[in-house]
């Protein structure tokens, strides 16, 4: 489940100083082109940056590729990382821009497209027909799912990290270095503006 | 309390971060205000729905794709890095030559400083004498020394006794100077008694072939004067001509009207703006002669006119004028002037 994942600790948690010397070893290597250590480097994150970006886009073509890229620019910039800052901070920044980055640019392509989507969304919504309690929350998960790609980029990835990510406010706001009062207004103002759109579409009342 | 207020609450409460007073404070106000209770069940639902979100496992071909990307950038990335690595090597010697002027600035730009003026020093020839002594020396010797043939061993004598009168002159030691210029006129001597003329051609081209050698020639020129007047009744006044240091200028005057000659002398000392550093008028028993020696220091510039006026006065026996180079007194913009007035006996001239 998914609750379980997000109390999986990184890395960095589970050893304490030898990790810490161990992953600056392969930061080491890893800047010197050394992909084996970058691959070992990364382990343990790949998954939960998946799922994030998986999340943000709501598709597994984009996440693959999203991912993919993600972990190159990670690679490449890996001269820029200084010594001394938390590595899985670095490594969600660089995720998080990337994707917020990516979806700017793909809604600037297909700005027509969305709009259309989104009208399709509104129309099925309106014709299902009310469901069993069990079928209720299949259907929920699938309309939030829907739904939460709509909303802006900055309220999408505070809601992703905070209630499916499960980081807390502090990490969100070093991640995206940010004050932790503009992380809740962005939180507080996300969930209501994904409650509007269900409404909309009538899984809320 | 109005519903925008509850909103912080909520977000608190739905998230179990409620204290239990704003718990008790929401649940009371929910009672009365049905939309806030709807957006605290439906946001309730919500997080139950993302909590309930299953973890997407990676797809299996995601890691292998990349580990095929990462090694092709590091493929692409060693090839730019051996295209740049000339460029590279550039830089990095331009970086250490930099570095190394960085750390020694300060004795490089001494070291040019140094060459600078140095180099001035020679353009303008304000090199220290003792310096230029040297080098001529050395010059001198070697071109002297490899000349084998009959007599060649007094030459080297000779060479060997010519350099060593220079380094006394270096040291400013007077009287060693003297002896070494006689011991020279008595290798002359000698030379010339062995009829040894190639020799004498040695010394004369040697003389000639620097400023230093000249002096030393005009030196030993006033040394045979000495000698020859050594016998004479002029002894005296002839020992205190060659006798101080720093020969700047002598001149030996004949003169009739001896005291009104003196006292122009004195006066002309004033004229020039220069100053008597010594006067003195011997009398000779014998054949009842005077002599004044008067030594005065006056600017370089009126040397000239004062040597004429000097030599007006009467009959020039004598006068001689040191390199100005080599003058230690022109350094302060001032030349010392030993004067010998001799009285021309009134008997001796009617006996003339």
């Amino acid at each position: 489940m998914q609750k379980s994942n997000n109390n999986e600790v990184s890395p960095i948690w589970k050893g304490g100083e030898e990790a810490l010397s161990e992953e600056k070893e392969l930061i080491r290597l890893a800047r010197m082109g050394d992909v084996r250590a970058f691959e070992k480097l990364i382990a343990g994150y790949e998954k939960k940056v998946y799922n994030t970006v998986y999340r943000f886009f709501g598709n597994t073509e984009d996440a693959k590729d999203i991912t993919q890229e993600i972990f190159i620019k990670l690679f490449t910039s890996l001269k820029l990382f200084r010594e001394g800052s938390s590595f899985s901070t670095w490594l969600y920044r660089i995720a998080v821009n990337t994707c917020i980055d990516f979806s700017r640019r793909k809604k600037e392509d297909l700005l027509p497209l969305q709009e259309e989507l989104d009208d399709c969304g509104m129309r099925i919504g309106e014709y299902e027909n009310p469901p069993e309690a069990c079928a209720e929350h299949k259907e929920l998960k699938k309309a939030i799912e829907g739904a939460i790609q709509t909303l802006p980029e900055d309220q999408r990835i505070c809601l992703i990290l905070r209630d499916i990510q499960g980081f807390s406010y502090m990490e969100i706001s070093s991640i995206l270095n940010c004050s932790q009062g503009t992380i809740k207004s962005r939180i507080s103002r996300g969930r209501r503006a994904l409650r509007e759109l269900l409404r909309k579409k009538g899984t809320f009342y | 309390m109005a519903c925008e207020a509850y909103r912080e609450i909520i977000d608190r409460f739905v998230g179990n971060l409620a204290t239990a007073e704003e718990k008790k404070d929401l649940e009371e106000h929910m009672k009365t205000c049905g939309e806030c209770r709807s957006e605290v069940e439906d946001i309730s639902r919500m997080l139950k729905a993302f909590n309930s979100f299953e973890s997407v496992d990676l797809p299996d071909d995601l890691m292998p794709l990349l580990h095929e990307r990462l090694l092709k950038i590091c493929a692409e990335s060693a090839e730019k890095e051996k295209n740049i690595s000339v460029c590279n090597l550039m830089k990095r010697l331009t970086a250490i030559l930099y570095n190394f002027y960085r750390i020694n600035s300060k004795v490089l730009t001494a070291g040019i400083c140094a060459a600078l003026i140095s180099f001035f020093l020679g353009r303008f020839s304000v090199m220290p004498a003792s310096f230029k002594y040297g080098i001529n020396t050395a010059v001198e010797y070697d071109k002297i020394q490899p000349d084998d043939g009959p007599g060649s061993a007094k030459r080297l004598m000779m060479a060997k006794s010519a350099s060593q009168d220079e380094k006394d002159i270096k040291q400013d030691a007077p009287q060693e100077i003297q002896k070494g210029k006689q011991e020279n006129i008595q290798n002359d001597t000698a030379a010339g008694a062995s009829g040894d003329t190639a020799g004498r051609s040695a010394e004369l081209t040697r003389s000639s072939r620097n400023g230093m050698m000249k002096e030393y020639a005009s030196a030993k020129n006033a040394t045979q004067y000495k000698v020859q007047q050594a016998s004479g009744p002029k002894a005296a006044a002839a020992t205190s001509i060659t006798g101080q240091d720093g020969d700047a200028c002598s001149v030996v005057v004949r003169v009739y009207d001896f005291d009104k000659k003196v006292v122009f002398t004195i006066s002309l000392a004033h004229q020039l703006s220069g100053d008597i550093q010594k006067a003195e008028i011997t009398a000779d028993s014998e054949d009842n002669s005077r002599t004044a020696y008067i030594v005065m220091k006056i600017p370089v510039e009126r040397e000239a006119s004062a040597l004429e006026q000097i030599k007006a006065l009467g009959e020039v026996e004598k006068s001689y004028k040191a390199s100005q180079a080599e003058s230690a007194a022109q350094k302060n913009g001032t030349v010392i002037m030993h004067i010998n007035i001799i009285e021309k006996n009134t008997a001796q001239a009617q006996s003339n």
